[in-house]
This record gives structure tokens, sequence and C-alpha cells, in this order.
């Protein structure tokens, strides 16, 4: 683990349970997993506020959810992109490339 | 499909909340299981595992809550954020709230009152038993025209019944009462309970009210009659009301709500077995093949319309088998009468360019609306790019938008309401206020209420309204580019939208066609005030006595004092179109149409007409009612265009049925000048023949000549026949009242076409106001560049103002074109409306032109008062 940890910015959350869904169906549990290993657990979030944004997507209809059995043959709920999910995750990843873009472009400036 | 799946997670987070929030328990204590287990199996002990895992968790009972209310973030929560943030928006800018409610609620307003008066006269079922099943039938010859059944035709139709259960038959009839006039039915005994309608007070009528002709005089009042003319009397059963010196027991009023079963509704009802008592017609059961009775069905259940006419056809042709060939019925029409009024498809057509033209008025307020949220939102656009950028959804952002649009529609259907209630009210007294005294007391109006309907009306409206000014700005200001958005650019994702110019070039045409529509039509109706009708009107009074007094008045005004000569006719000469018939002469000369009206001998004297050739009818003449006529000069130029009428013969056929007009010859004795004959918007050379008739014969209409003014005959007319009429059943009124009543309907077109003309300008002004604002808003930057490349103030407002005239003179044209096109048609119809008017089309097109550039002004303005450093620094 890297020294320096990075608070989430606001709103990206969703954008990232978006984009780890991507890879197919997972429950809460795998995700909070997934954003340790590919962040290189550089991003201090907590677990918890996974599920929220979990709820909150669902709520918008971008995820669809189901109860399952887990690996370890435990009753869990998983998550699958919809097809607005889909559309959603393509649109809020090039809102975030044309902020980052513009943030990048007010930094630079003198 | 995914706005059907949130709402249906949503939905079952607030009705299902107890097994939603056992659910999120139960994930989140596999989360906790699942995070202890792999952190025992990477070898921790299972304490300092739990501890861990709930501390990488964060709050356990937190993030619980917040899953629960992700869950729960309704459409209600989200429409209150908007809400609150509209709201402070226009509280920011309340004149730009205030415009945007008024202008669309004026054009809701204008709609619904048109809605109003179709929905209380087309769509307001009848308060009766099933309505649906109420039918009314008419014969047609085998030329198709129609007529009313005659008692014998109606009592063979209720012996066999086809495809009706039940029908009932009613004939209309006006009598007076203290000169006022009183609209009554005379129906058959089963009206009432065949509808099903029950008395207010005392009882309705009964089939024993009418079992013989001449028998049943009992009258029931109509509520609306009862309160209006008869001031609510509760204690009025039992009492005796004269008609025509016949006493009629009033026995009851009919419950409130019901009108008849027409258009006008009727004061009372008596039964149809004394309908000789106060109409002077034909005798229904005497004369028994007189066509004057409608006849109204209750069709039998679940039969199919086309069965039903299939039934009623083979009925008729049957029943008139024995008929000469005109009188005998060919087929049947058949009208719905679950409302007031009927109107066919075709109908509906024919009466759409009205509804059409309120419509496009409220689409101008809507379009007007659109372009300025546009301008407003050409403000705020840096405020959204910078919402978009931060993460918000472009469908939250127009969602956000779209709330805003609701919030101003909500008020604007308020206002639309109040608008078109007040409307109604005035336009109602308005029509009292002006129709011409005589037509007053026949005026009737059905109830103009609010119902269910119009509410659900308004609403559609409003809704449609927010979406047309609404989503297409919010659409527009979403598209943009956020980058350019935070930098300040904006100008290239909103281009001025042809739609936008479009819309406001329909605006400016369709107020340019009312406009000038309406100075058409009131130099018409000024044409008309000064229309040389050829005839004498001053001090010609029109006198109609009922059958049974008319020997007495006619005897009485012999003595009037400073009468000049008592005439009588058919019809007084402007008191509607005249009876149209065929008239044959020489076999050189076509047939052709001409109006007739049996006169007396010093008719034309008495009027002033001149004779041209020959001579009037002698008194033995027109005693005998000879078959001698005296006809117009244009008939005459038409038939016999070498000048030899006198003591020609003509032959004249009724074009209708006719069993008051039979095909008949004579000669003519006499040509007289032409006169603009029965209707005021019929040519003045249209061909009149005069027959010959005696002033002794009842039926129809004296004409007293008297040497003082108009006003003053009348008076001293009524005076005089109070002694022979002490009950006031005589009418009397003068020619000159005749010409305003015909002249009326002119001016009332005039009235609202200006009035809808006047709205729409008043919207079209704001709307090129809008256009021009948000035009200098976007071409804020080019103005300043503008300015600081050295260009004048009056260089930038030129610039400005050339826009609103550009788009100005399209829409004049199109709108003067179509006006053209409008009294071209008009004009087919009614002679006194030119195909060409300059002076209307020339002020009304100004008025349009001055007001685009009124319009301007304001916005030229602001651009010339554009800094071009401010503008050029963002």
């Amino acid at each position: 683990m890297g020294d320096a940890k990075t608070d989430l910015l606001q709103g990206t959350l969703d954008l990232i349970v978006l984009r780890l869904l991507r890879g197919g169906r997972a429950n809460g549990w795998d995700i909070t997993q997934a954003i340790q290993v590919v962040s290189k657990g550089a991003l201090e979030i907590n677990y918890g506020s996974v599920y929220p944004a979990l709820r909150r997507l669902e709520a918008g209809g971008f995820v669809k959810a189901e109860w399952g059995v887990s690996d370890n043959n435990r009753r869990a709920r998983f998550y699958e992109l919809t097809a607005a999910g889909r559309r959603q995750l393509a649109a809020e990843r090039e809102a975030w490339e044309r902020f980052s873009a513009a943030l990048g472009l007010i930094l630079d400036a003198g | 499909m995914r706005i059907l799946r949130a709402a249906a997670v949503r939905l079952r987070a607030v009705l299902q909340r107890r097994s939603t929030d056992a659910e999120i328990d139960d994930e989140l204590r596999y989360h906790l299981e699942r995070d202890v287990e792999r952190r025992v199996v990477a070898g921790m002990s299972a304490a300092d595992a739990q501890v861990v895992a709930r501390r990488a968790f964060g709050n356990v009972t937190v993030m619980a809550e917040d899953a629960r209310a992700a869950s729960r973030i309704d459409a209600l929560e989200q429409l209150g954020q908007d809400a609150r943030y509209a709201l402070r928006g226009f509280r920011r800018s309340p004149r730009f709230a205030l415009t945007v409610v008024l202008t669309i609620g004026l054009g809701l307003g204008l709609v619904t009152t048109a809605f109003t008066i179709f929905d209380a006269y087309v769509l307001r079922l009848l308060e009766v038993r099933d309505p649906h099943s109420l039918y009314e039938v008419e014969l047609r010859d085998r030329w198709g025209r129609a007529r009313n059944f005659s008692w014998r035709e109606y009592q063979a139709l209720t012996r066999s019944n086809p495809a009706f259960t039940e029908s009932v038959a009613s004939k209309w009839a006006v009598t007076h009462r203290d000169r006022e006039p009183l609209m009554l039915q005379a129906v058959t005994g089963n009206f009432f309970p065949m509808l099903s309608v029950a008395p207010a007070l005392g009882r309705v009528l009964g089939p024993n009210d009418a079992v013989a002709p001449g028998t049943g005089a009992v009258i029931v009042l109509s509520h609306r009659a009862w309160r209006t003319k008869f001031g609510g009397d509760s204690g009025i059963v039992g009492s005796t009301l004269r008609l025509r010196d016949h006493p009629f027991e009033i026995v009851g009023v009919a419950r409130e709500g019901f009108d008849g079963l027409t258009e006008t509704p009727p004061d009372f009802w008596i039964p149809i077995t004394m309908i000789g008592a106060v109409d002077d017609g034909a005798n229904v059961f005497e004369a028994e093949d007189a066509p004057v009775l409608r006849v109204v069905g209750r069709v039998r259940p679940g039969l199919p319309l086309g069965s039903v006419v299939r039934a009623l056809g083979a009925w008729a042709r049957d029943a008139t088998v024995d008929r000469p060939e005109r009188d005998r019925a060919a087929a049947v029409t058949v009208e719905p009468r679950a409302t007031a009024s009927y109107m066919s498809p075709q109908t509906m057509l024919e009466v759409s360019p009205i509804f059409v033209a309120f419509a496009l008025v409220l689409l101008i307020a809507c379009a007007n609306v659109a372009n300025m949220m546009l301008a407003r939102g050409m403000a705020r656009q840096r405020e959204l790019g910078i919402r978009l950028a931060l993460g918000a959804g472009r469908s939250r952002v127009v969602r956000q938008l779209m709330t805003e649009a609701v919030l101003l529609a909500a008020p604007a259907g308020v206002v639309g309401f109040l608008v078109s209630r007040v409307a109604v009210d005035v336009g109602v007294r308005l029509l009292f206020a002006t129709v011409p005294d005589v037509f007053r007391p026949y005026l009737r109006v059905l109830s103009l209420a609010p119902d269910g309907r119009l509410f659900a009306f308004l609403l559609v409206c409003a809704v449609i309204a927010a979406v047309a000014f609404g989503l297409v700005p919010a659409l527009q200001t979403t598209r943009t580019n956020v980058v350019g958005a935070t930098r300040g650019e904006f100008s290239t994702a909103a281009r001025p939208t042809r739609l936008r110019n479009a819309l406001v070039i329909g605006q400016i045409t369709l107020c340019a066609l009312l406009l000038i529509t309406g100075g058409v039509l009131l130099r018409g109706a000024q044409r008309l005030e000064r229309l040389d009708v050829g005839f004498r009107s001053q001090g010609i009074v029109q006198v109609y006595a009922p059958r049974a007094l008319h020997d007495r008045v006619v005897e009485r005004l012999r003595t009037l004092p400073g009468l000049l000569a008592i005439e009588g006719a058919t019809q007084a000469p402007l008191d509607g179109r005249f009876q149209q018939i065929a008239v044959t002469g020489p076999a050189t000369a076509p047939t052709i149409t001409a109006g007739t009206n049996r006169v007396t001998p010093g008719y034309h004297a008495a009027l002033g007409i001149p004779l041209v050739m020959g001579r009037t009818f002698s008194v033995d003449e027109s005693r005998a009612a000879d078959a001698v006529v005296v006809v117009s000069a244009s008939t005459a130029r038409q038939l016999w265009p070498t000048g030899d009428a006198i003591g020609a013969t003509v032959r004249m056929a009724s074009p209708y049925t006719g069993v008051q007009t039979p095909e008949r010859s004579a000669r003519v004795i006499g040509v007289v000048g032409d006169v603009v004959a029965g209707f005021i918007g019929e040519p003045r050379d249209h061909p009149t023949i005069y027959e010959a008739g005696a002033v002794e014969q009842a039926g129809g209409t004296l004409l007293v000549a008297m040497r003082s003014s108009s006003v003053l005959a009348r008076e001293s007319v009524l005076r005089w026949l109070t002694v022979v009429d002490p009950g006031g059943s005589v009418e009397v009124h003068t020619v000159d009242e005749a010409v305003e009543l015909q002249l009326y309907p002119f001016r009332a077109a005039h009235w609202v076409a200006s009035a809808v003309g006047l709205i729409a300008l008043l919207l079209t002004i704001t709307g090129i106001y809008g256009v021009l604002a948000y035009v200098v808003a976007m071409r804020e930057k080019e103005i300043g560049i503008r300015v600081a490349l050295g260009a004048t103030r009056r260089m930038i407002v030129g610039l400005v103002v050339r826009q609103s005239v550009r788009l100005a003179t399209i829409g004049v044209v199109g709108g003067a074109v179509l006006a053209l096109g409008a009294s071209r048609v008009v004009a087919s119809r009614l002679t006194m409306i030119p195909t060409f008017d300059a002076l209307a089309l020339g002020v009304g097109s100004g008025v349009v032109l001055l007001a685009a550039l009124a319009a301007a002004y304001v916005p030229s303005r602001r651009a010339a008062a554009v800094d071009p450093v401010e503008s050029l620094k963002t």
C-alpha cells in the first residue's frame, strides 16, 4: 500500500461501481475488494459506502439486483449492469474526461 | 425501460419498506461476515478481524440508513429539490416568471374559452336517461332533401316502431306574454317519461295530458325559465298562464339542468294536443300531411346504427308509398341526440379553422415563452455547463428545466381558467348588451359553467404547453460543450435555429391575417350600414299578429293617427331570405332562381320602390290572389332581355318540397326597381318576383308606413294596439331594427376577429422581443467586437432592427396573401365584402410592422449598450 491516499471526489463512487460492474455480475463485497486491488489501495473509502451507491444506481435503473449464492456458498445480493447502466457509464466516463481535461487546462494555465 | 425499472425499484422500496430494510441488513451482514472470514484466513484472530472489518466498513448504521434512503430517493424528493431550486430562480427574476405565466395564461384562456362553448353545445351529455341511445330522425326524398314528420307519419312510426323502442314528436312555437316572447315546445305525452325527467315542483307532462287535439291546456316550466322569468315562485304550481287568450294551468317545473333536446332551451313544454292554441302554422292534426314534427327515438338496445338506418328507411318508404312523389321518402337521416347539438365529422371539419386559429394563438404563446426560456438559458449556460461538468446527468438537468416549465405552466393554467371565465362571462354579457333589442328576448344561452371535462382539457393543454415551451429550450441549452462552457464559450452550441425564426414568422403571419380580416369585416359592416337597399325603411313598422287577432289589429291600425299606408307581405322586406323558387320564362331564356314574396297592391309605393314598367296589382287581383306577378328589374332583364316582359307568362316551381307552393303559372303585369330583398347580404340584382296578396289575409306581416321616424312610429303603433291586444301577443318592430339584426353577425364577427387579432398582436410583440433579446444575448461578443472595431450605436441598433423587420416583412406578406384568400372566400358568399380591400390591408400590415419595430426597441438599446471590454473579457 502506498502512503498517499486520496479522498474520493463526490459523485465518482457511482462511476467506479459502474466501471467495475462492466466486468460482470458481482456482489457488494466483490466490488470493495476490486476497488482495493485495482486502485492498488490508493483510494480511501469506507467499504460500507459502496452499498448506498449500489442502491442509488439500482433506484436509477442503471443496475439490477437479485439474490444468489456466493462463491463461499452463502446467500448474497448480486448486481449487474443494465443497458442504461452501460450508457450511463459511457456518458459519465466522457463527462469525467472532459472535466479532468478542463481542470488540467485551468491548472496549467498561467 | 430504465425509467420503468427505476420506478419499480422505488415503488417497491416505498411500499415494501420492511422487506427492503431487512434485505439491506442481510446484505450488509453478508459483507461483514465475508470480510471477517477473509481476514481470519489471512491469519487474524476472530476478534481482531471483527474490529478491523467494522472499521473498514465505516458506521454500519449510517451506511444502512444511507442505502435505505438511496432506494427511496423517489421522484417526489427530487421534484421537491428541483421545485425549490426553480422557485429561487423565479424570485430572482420575477418579471420573467410573471411574463411567462401571463403569456401562457392568455393562450390557455383563449383556447379554454372556445372549448367552454364547444363543450356546452357539442360534448356535454343531455341530462336524460341513457342519452346515447337517443337519435333524431328525418325523412329524405329521392332528391336527398330532408323533411320532418307529419302527424300521420309519426302515428305510423309509433305503431310499427322499427328500430326504436319508443319515440317522441315535438314542435317549436313562440308565443308572447306582455310582448316578451316565450319559447315553447309542444311534445307528445311520452316525452318526459321516455327521457326520465323528474319534476322539481309539481309534476311533469304525461300521456294523459295529450289524449285528443284541443285538450290538455297544461304547462311544465323549465327550471331556468321558472327562475328567470317567473321569479322562482315556489307557489307557482296551480296558477294560470294566458297564452293568446287561452288559459293554461302551470302543473309543474322540470328538474334543474334539463334544457330539452335542442340547442335553444325552451321556456316551457305543453302537450302537442294544444299546439293549435299557440301556433299559427299549419294545423298539425287537421292538415295531417304537414311535415312539421321533429321526431326523436330511443334505439333498441344492441342494435347497430346501420341496421337502425336500414330498418327506418324501409319503414319510411313503405309508409309514404301512397303519397305524391315529392312527399315520398326514399331514406332517412339519423343523427345522435346525446348532446344539445350534434356535429357531424363534416361540420366539425368546417368549423375547425376557428379552433385552429385559437390553438395557433396558444402555440404562439408557447413559441414566445420557448424563446424567452432560450434567451434565459443563454444567461444560465455557464451554470448549466458547470453542473454538467460536476457530473449531473443531462437528463437530471433537463428534468430540472422541465420542473421549471411545469411550475410556470401550473399558475398559467389557473390564469387561463380565470381568463376563460372572465371571457365567457364578458362575452355573454356583451352578446346580450350588443344584440339588437328586437332579438334580445329570443336569446337563450346554454349553461356555460365549467365541468370536469373542461378542467381535464385545461390540464392537458397546460401540460402540452409546458412540454412545448419547456422541452425544446431544455434540450437545446443542455447540448453544451462542457469544456467550452466552463471557459465561457457557448455561442457554438446554441445557433439561432430556423425553427425559432419560423415560429416568429408564423405568428406574425397569423397576426397579420387576423388583423387584416378584422379590418375587412369592419369595413364590410360599415359598407352595409351605408348600403342603399333600394327602398325606404324610415317610418315603416312591421306588425305580426296571431291569426285570431289579425282582423281586429288591421281594423284598429286603419285609424292610427299619422298613418300613411297599411300594407302587407308574406315576409317583411328585410326579415330573412325570401323563399327561393325556380322561375321559367320564355323558352329562349334559362330557368332562374328568384326570391318570392306575396304583397299587397300598395307595397311598392309605401316602400318607395319605383315602378319601371306596367302597373302593380289592383285591389281585386290581390283579394282574389290572381295569377299575376310583378317582377324586379333584374328578373325582367334576365328573362326578357329585349324588354317585352309585360304580358309574358312565367312558370314558378318550388325547388323544395311544397305543400305551400305548388307549381303555378302567372302573367307579368309590371316591373319594379331592384331592392336588396330578404337578406342584407343578397346582391341587389338578385331576381325577385312579387305575387298578389291582400292585407286581410292573416299569417303574413303587416307593414305600417308612418310619417314619423321609425322609433316614434313604433311607439305609436304599440300604444295604439294596446286596446285590441292587452296581452301583448302582437309582435311589433321596425324595418330598421330588422336591418340592425342582420348587420349584427357581421359586427360580432369583426369584434371577435379584431379581439383575437389584438391578442395575437400583443403576443407577437413579446415574441419578437423574446427572439431579439436572445439574439442580442447570443451575439454579445460579436457586437462587442464590432463596437471595438468602430461600429457606431446607430449601426448596432440597425443590426437588431433589421432582423426584426426582416422577420416581420416575411410574416406580413404571408398574412396578407392568406387574408386576400380568406376575403375572396367570404366575398363569394357576401357581396358587401370586397375581394380586395387596400385600406384594411394597408392598415393591418402597417400595425404589424410598427409592432415589430416597437418590439425591437429594447433589445436594440441593449445591444447598443454592449461594452466591448466587458463582453470580450468573459
